[in-house]
């Protein structure tokens, strides 16, 4: 079986500056991979090129064995940032709807259902400034699953919430996640998140951007956050740790 | 008491205070009555020519509203020709700039010489003081656009059409709003003046003649009813921002 997503000596540069360089990556359908790195290490730039929000200067990237381009069109990606991207006058249930709206996917997954599941079926005519950034990230969450997707990128997503909404939310995309199942890219700066979710985590070196190592993840899931008083738990982030700052130190 | 009941009250005895400080001040300053008339006199000069003031009233208003239907219609309508074709802009900015610094009561004599006693003038005069605000205030709405919003939109495949109405237009409304709170009483004064300098008719050719036969009754007649039009406006463009933007309140 090939691979679900390929990247192949995927390159770009920004007038002078070398954002990656030769990035080679296969990502295995249903498989979860973590991206994190020192700051301006390219990580946000890479999913971007998944997204088709930006074009390689070089090299290939294959999704689904198509074009990132054609993926789009087809409607295949689900993308959640950091912050919410939610139209502030609509409702939550609007905000899901209007997915289907746009891309008018027939989809198993219904907007009300889907809050429902998320825990946020009493909060679907509240407007996104009523709800906590929690509650704004699952409706998030939310209005990029609902068309059901089989590729979900993430870029930090979880990067303004607090400790605690953040370790809840972590364990909730896994549950979401094993029960409908994605090819996923997570851009993290929290190696705790990476290894708590991914299968693989891809570490990034900076200019130019570059795969560092990749460190495999191969906890049971589903993953509860118990899991993290586990030494096994705190030795694979010690690992990525000590990898971490390998990269930074060059 | 409530913050809605406290802010009637506020008006309630404003309108009530009015008439006391008015004839408190006539019967102080022992000014003669065609200087400064009494709240009596001038109300019954509305009360007995109330037919007259009405028809002039409703030629300024008519003047006013066409003005500013067409500056609202073309001001939006350059918005997003600037916000689309960013060209648009680089050529059409020095015009506008220019036509915009230039006083308008020094355009409305050269427009009444060369398009004669018609309404022509009153509605450009009025179209040239609002369409700027409205203008400048809607593209700024149409920028104001969430990026991570517009980037949901790329990645959904969403048609230029389904961004504008989905995400660019719902971002400019609250803007939109806000040039009207200027704007619309704007067309009211820019109707005033436009017709001081040729028409026979609406509410500034009414201040002429009575500056003239030195009726200051009907003076100052024209002053509250200008007042009242103002203020109805205004509280129109705030209760329509109220309706329109609800959401902000829930």
């Amino acid at each position: 079986m090939s691979p679900a997503i390929q990247l192949r000596d995927l390159s770009k540069t920004f007038g002078e500056i070398e954002a990656l360089k030769d990035i080679d990556l296969d990502i295995h359908e249903g498989e979860f991979i973590a991206l994190i790195g020192p700051s301006g290490c390219g990580k946000t730039t890479l999913l971007r090129h998944v997204l088709s929000l930006e074009t390689a200067s070089s090299g290939e990237i294959l999704v689904g064995g198509e074009t990132p381009e054609r993926v789009r069109r087809e409607h295949k990606l689900g993308i959640v940032f950091q912050h919410a991207a939610l139209v502030p006058s609509r409702t939550s249930l609007q905000n899901v709807q209007m997915t289907l709206d746009i891309t008018r996917v027939k989809s198993p997954l219904t907007p009300g259902g889907l809050l429902d599941e998320f825990g946020l079926g009493e909060f679907r005519d509240h407007y996104p400034h009523q709800l906590s950034g929690g509650m704004q990230q699952r409706v998030n969450i939310a209005a990029a699953m609902v068309h059901n997707p089989p590729f979900l990128m993430m870029d930090e997503p979880f990067g303004a919430l607090d400790e605690m909404t953040r370790e809840f939310m972590c364990e909730f995309l896994g549950e979401v996640l094993l029960d409908n199942p994605k090819t996923t890219i997570l851009v993290t700066h929290s190696i705790d998140e990476a290894v708590m979710l991914a299968d693989r985590v891809v570490i990034l070196a900076p200019r130019p951007g570059r795969i560092s190592t990749i460190v495999d993840v191969d906890f049971p899931r589903p993953r509860r956050r118990e899991i993290k008083t586990r030494s096994a738990f705190a030795e694979k982030v010690l690992e990525v740790r000590r990898l971490l700052y390998e990269v930074e130190a060059l | 008491m409530t913050g809605i009941a406290r802010e009637r009250l506020g008006y309630v005895l404003m309108i009530v205070s009015v008439p006391i400080i008015w004839q408190l001040t006539v019967s102080l300053s022992g000014l003669q009555a065609f200087i400064l008339p009494g709240p009596g006199i001038v109300f019954r000069t509305l009360g007995n020519e109330w037919s007259n003031f009405l028809y002039h009233t409703g030629v300024t208003m008519y003047g006013a509203l066409v003005g500013y239907a067409f500056a609202n219609l073309f001001a939006i309508s350059v918005a997003i020709l600037f916000v689309y074709l960013p060209s648009v802009q680089t050529f059409l900015m020095p015009w506008f700039i220019v036509i915009k610094n230039i006083p308008f009561v020094v355009i409305a004599p050269i427009l009444v010489i060369t398009l004669g006693t018609t309404n022509l003038p009153k509605f450009i005069v009025v179209f040239l003081v609002t369409f700027f605000p409205v203008l400048a205030n809607v593209v700024t709405g149409l920028r104001a656009a969430d990026q991570v919003l517009l980037d949901r939109m790329h990645v959904l495949n969403a048609s230029r059409w389904q961004v504008f109405w989905k995400v660019r237009w719902p971002s400019a409304v609250p803007y939109y709003m806000a040039a009207h709170e200027v704007a619309f009483t704007g067309s009211i004064i820019a109707a005033i003046v436009a017709e001081f300098f040729f028409s026979r008719t609406g509410l500034g050719y009414l201040i002429v003649t009575a500056m003239e036969g030195y009726r200051a009754d009907i003076l100052y007649g024209v002053t509250l009813i200008a007042a009242v039009l103002g203020l109805s406006n205004y509280l129109l463009v705030v209760w329509l921002r109220k309706r329109l933007l609800r959401w902000q309140d829930a």
